[in-house]
């Protein structure tokens, strides 16, 4: 069950997908609902496979996630790595939820995360500590199930045996 | 590493290693976070591998990009005569506007000479793309598609036609990210163009406001004053239109009043920028296929500026 091998390609082409929506222009008013994506896709792989996520790789792709942002080199590492963290501690549980409670945990996981992000932002002189930053995680609860189903559809079909 | 990571749950020898791994890489994060907060040389690295992510920049912009070139192609040619014609009129005129200045400038010049003041030199400009994306939501940033081959420097002004921008903050060879004033981590000198009050105008988070925070109570200032960098500092070019006065806050208790300042330049919708090099060479060439790489060389010092950290 944990033995699943994927194509590395796969990951790497949601990843790729995910970082273009992250910076896809949106009408100012919607910029806070915008999910995290690459997040969304990070907690995907680390339930899906102990292969293809680890906290390592998720530094990594927070390093390439704070370049395309312009944010400061490891705020977006940190963010992940501790999205992968928690993900890891309960995956078997997660594995097995249902689709609805598997979006409130993981809704939980991005709220917490929000909360990390924007503390540092804060601390580092960014005039924001109002609730937009609340807005984004419902989003991400909400786009969850069917990311979630797209990429297993696509993850099982090119599955390595 | 993987092995452990998947018995996580059941092994308790794995799960604190798994939570000094933990420690180690967050610890890490927060090395490279202050290290880029506090130094230039981190950042200029930054600068340097942010070329990596440009191709991922470039290609989300295509769609909007191939949107107004179909809407260019399929666009009726009356319209398009029509367009015409307004730009021609608008040439004129501000052509006509110009040969008045050059005409000023020259005198300027000349009167300066005899007060023996060193003559303010003409900037040099390059017009460069926007690119049509959101970066972080918490900063107000922009990229654009201009690099070092173009002579772009960190901390470099901005503009648009009506005013100024903001300035650059990293540069890759081939690309730029930009911090607007309106970022509340920017501020910039300016001055009040009616009465010559010189001060700083900060970001708020706002496209739509930066403020002046320390204007004394006494001092004249009335809604719809123009507010123009002062040039201090040595970043920005002097006399650049920045915005206008809007509102005055002045609580009784406070000693200082908070003077609110609409920009003048396009932040949320310029599509197209001017890079300026402040008082670098006369003739501009406005031609941005022209290359630059001689004359960069001289506007290589930014120069200790009140600018974003």
């Amino acid at each position: 069950m944990t033995r699943r091998r994927h194509r590395p390609a796969i990951v790497v082409v949601s990843f790729l997908i995910a970082m273009a929506l992250t910076v896809m222009p949106l009408p100012d008013s919607l910029t806070w609902f915008r999910p995290y994506w690459v997040g969304l896709v990070v907690i995907y792989w680390t339930i899906e496979s102990t292969q293809v996520m680890n906290l390592g790789r998720a530094f990594a792709v927070g390093l390439l996630l704070d370049l395309l942002t312009g944010t400061m080199a490891g705020l977006h590492a940190l963010s992940l790595v501790v999205i992968v963290y928690i993900v890891q501690r309960f995956r078997l549980r997660i594995r097995f939820f249902p689709l609805w409670q598997q979006a409130l945990a993981v809704g939980a996981i991005l709220l917490n995360d929000r909360v990390i992000y924007a503390w540092i932002q804060s601390l580092s002189g960014s005039g924001f500590t109002g609730g937009e930053i609340l807005l984004a995680p419902p989003v991400g609860v909400l786009v969850w199930p069917w990311m979630f189903l797209l990429l297993d559809r696509i993850s099982q079909r090119y599955r390595l045996r | 590493m993987v092995e452990n990571s998947h018995q996580t749950e059941a092994s308790p020898v794995s799960s604190s290693a798994a939570a000094l791994r933990l420690a180690l890489y967050a610890a890490l994060a927060v090395v490279l976070m202050v290290t880029d907060h506090h130094s230039e040389y981190l950042r200029k690295i930054r600068g340097t591998l942010s070329a990596v992510t440009y191709p991922m920049l470039a290609l989300v912009t295509l769609p909007g990009e191939a949107g107004r070139w179909l809407g260019s192609e399929i666009a009726d040619r009356k319209v398009r005569n029509q367009r015409l014609q307004e730009l021609e009129e608008r040439w004129l005129t501000s052509q006509s506007r110009l040969n008045r200045i050059a005409a000023l400038e020259e005198e300027n010049a000349r009167l300066r000479r005899l007060l023996e003041s060193s003559p303010r030199l003409g900037d040099r400009v390059l017009v460069a793309e926007l690119l049509d994306v959101d970066l972080d939501p918490f900063t107000h940033l922009v990229a654009l598609d201009r690099g070092t081959r173009d002579g772009v420097y960190s901390g470099q002004p901005i503009a648009d036609a009506r005013g100024i921008m903001g300035q650059i903050e990293l540069v890759s060879p081939i690309s730029a990210q930009a911090v607007l004033i309106s970022d509340p981590n920017h501020a910039l000198p300016v001055t009040l163009n009616r009465t010559g009050i010189r001060t700083v105008a900060y970001g708020t988070g706002q496209l739509d406001r930066i403020e002046l925070r320390d204007v004394a109570m006494s001092a004249d200032v009335q809604t719809g004053d123009l507010v123009v960098t002062s040039g201090l500092g040595g970043r920005f070019p002097v006399g650049f239109p920045v915005g206008e006065v809007t509102t005055i806050e002045s609580d009784p208790g406070a000693p200082f009043r908070t003077v609110a300042i609409t920009p003048l330049a396009a932040l949320d919708r310029a599509r197209q920028v001017l890079l300026v090099w402040p008082g670098a060479a006369e003739p501009a060439p406005n031609d941005p296929d022209t290359p630059v790489d001689d004359a960069a060389g001289g506007a290589e010092a930014p120069g200790a500026g009140v600018g974003a950290p």
